[in-house]
């Protein structure tokens, strides 16, 4: 088995979906086909990070154990697993308004 | 040479509609002499957000390679914020409560690293609501990267100490909100109307988990009794800390791309921000 430490690879924040991708392009040319990922001291991932993370990581044909999750990024994960489907668009107004036409 | 008014207003919209104003009279200005002239000279009080405006417009008059020269302001305190987050072009200087401007093009999270690394080392006892900064500053980064097709954009956030106030800035010069809208076939009335369904959770992104950046950043912003500006393309809104809606129309399509600028006050606990988005 692999052990990576993501700080690492991120210091101590994952912020765009980007680098997960990034990370994960890497992740996927090991040899090793067993993945464990070391968190500690990963203090703050965003919702797209995470949402991203999930998304890669279901992707992946790795095997991946996460390890070391804080608690706030792991109250991260476990929101963005819960998020229910997105909204049908819509085309309403807010009920408190005040429009102002600017000519510039 | 085009003078900047700027108005002595803590309305954030107020300064940034004197700004895209202004910007109009520098762009018939550069396309008759082919240069500019900054004249900043009256400037007695600046805003976070129209230091960010600035900075962006300086910056992509040079990426053209168009001659421009900057006459700084008179007033040696606003002169001193502008150096001291490295206006116009940049830095990455280390300093009390503030964080530089920081500019990039394509190496957004390397410029996300910089500002989180600023953050950190600038904001004292930033505890409270470092997370929500990090939160408010990626999902926007990510949402210029996914939808704007942006060549530029310009960031900033600082911390006002007496204040206890913290201001964040995003700016990008993409296609804009109502742009993204109208290239995915979604439909809207005013440009304003597709800023506001864009915080209320209308997506270009069909799928599960996606494109919630701005809507979930209105729902942070709410929990912290914040107030969130929004102009993109001929539109904005800002809804206040009430929340109150205000909507603008901004006439000529008076702004490429988008700009996202909220503030808010200290929390006096730490912010955990699943709760609120």
């Amino acid at each position: 088995m692999k052990k990576i430490k993501l700080i690492d690879k991120f210091e101590e924040n994952i912020a765009t979906r980007e680098s997960v991708v990034d990370f994960f392009r890497w992740i996927n040319k090991l040899v090793s086909k067993d993945i464990m990922v070391d968190f500690n001291e990963i203090e703050f991932i965003s919702r797209s990070a995470a949402h991203e993370y999930l998304r890669q990581s279901k992707k992946s044909k790795k095997n991946i154990s996460n390890v070391n999750m804080g608690s706030e990024v792991e109250n991260m994960f476990e929101y963005v697993k819960s998020e229910k489907d997105i909204k049908k668009k819509s085309n309403k107004s807010p009920s408190q308004i005040k429009i102002s036409t600017i000519c510039i | 040479m085009a003078l900047l008014n700027l108005p002595d207003t803590q309305e954030p919209m107020d300064q940034v509609i004197a700004c895209l104003k202004y910007f109009n009279e520098l762009d018939l200005e550069l396309k008759k002499y082919n240069k500019v002239v900054f004249d900043l000279s009256k400037i007695r009080w600046i805003l976070p957000c129209s230091s960010l405006l600035l900075s962006h417009k300086i910056e992509n008059i040079r990426l053209q390679k168009k001659n421009f020269s900057i006459v700084l302001p008179e007033s040696k305190a606003v002169t001193n914020h502008l150096k001291q987050i490295g206006f116009p072009l940049g830095s990455k200087r280390k300093e009390d409560r503030c964080s530089p401007i920081i500019h990039f093009m394509h190496h957004v999270n390397e410029s996300v690293n910089e500002l989180f690394d600023l953050i950190d080392h600038n904001f004292p006892d930033s505890e409270e609501y470092n997370n929500a900064i990090k939160y408010i500053l990626s999902e926007l980064v990510t949402n210029i990267e996914e939808h704007s097709g942006y060549k530029h954009a310009t960031i900033t956030a600082q911390y006002y100490k007496t204040k206890k106030m913290i201001d964040i800035g995003v700016i990008d010069d993409g296609i804009s909100i109502p742009g993204r809208f109208r290239k995915k076939g979604i439909k809207f009335n005013e440009d304003y109307t597709a800023i506001n369904n864009a915080i209320e959770g209308t997506s270009t992104k069909n799928e599960r988990g996606r494109g919630r950046g701005l809507s979930s950043i209105n729902k942070l912003n709410k929990g912290l009794k914040g107030e969130l500006n929004i102009v993109s393309r001929g539109g904005a809104l800002v809804i206040k800390n009430d929340g109150k809606h205000n909507l603008y129309i901004l006439e000529n399509n008076s702004i490429k791309g988008t700009l996202v600028y909220l503030k808010f006050h200290k929390p006096a606990k730490k912010i955990e921000v699943v709760k609120y988005i």
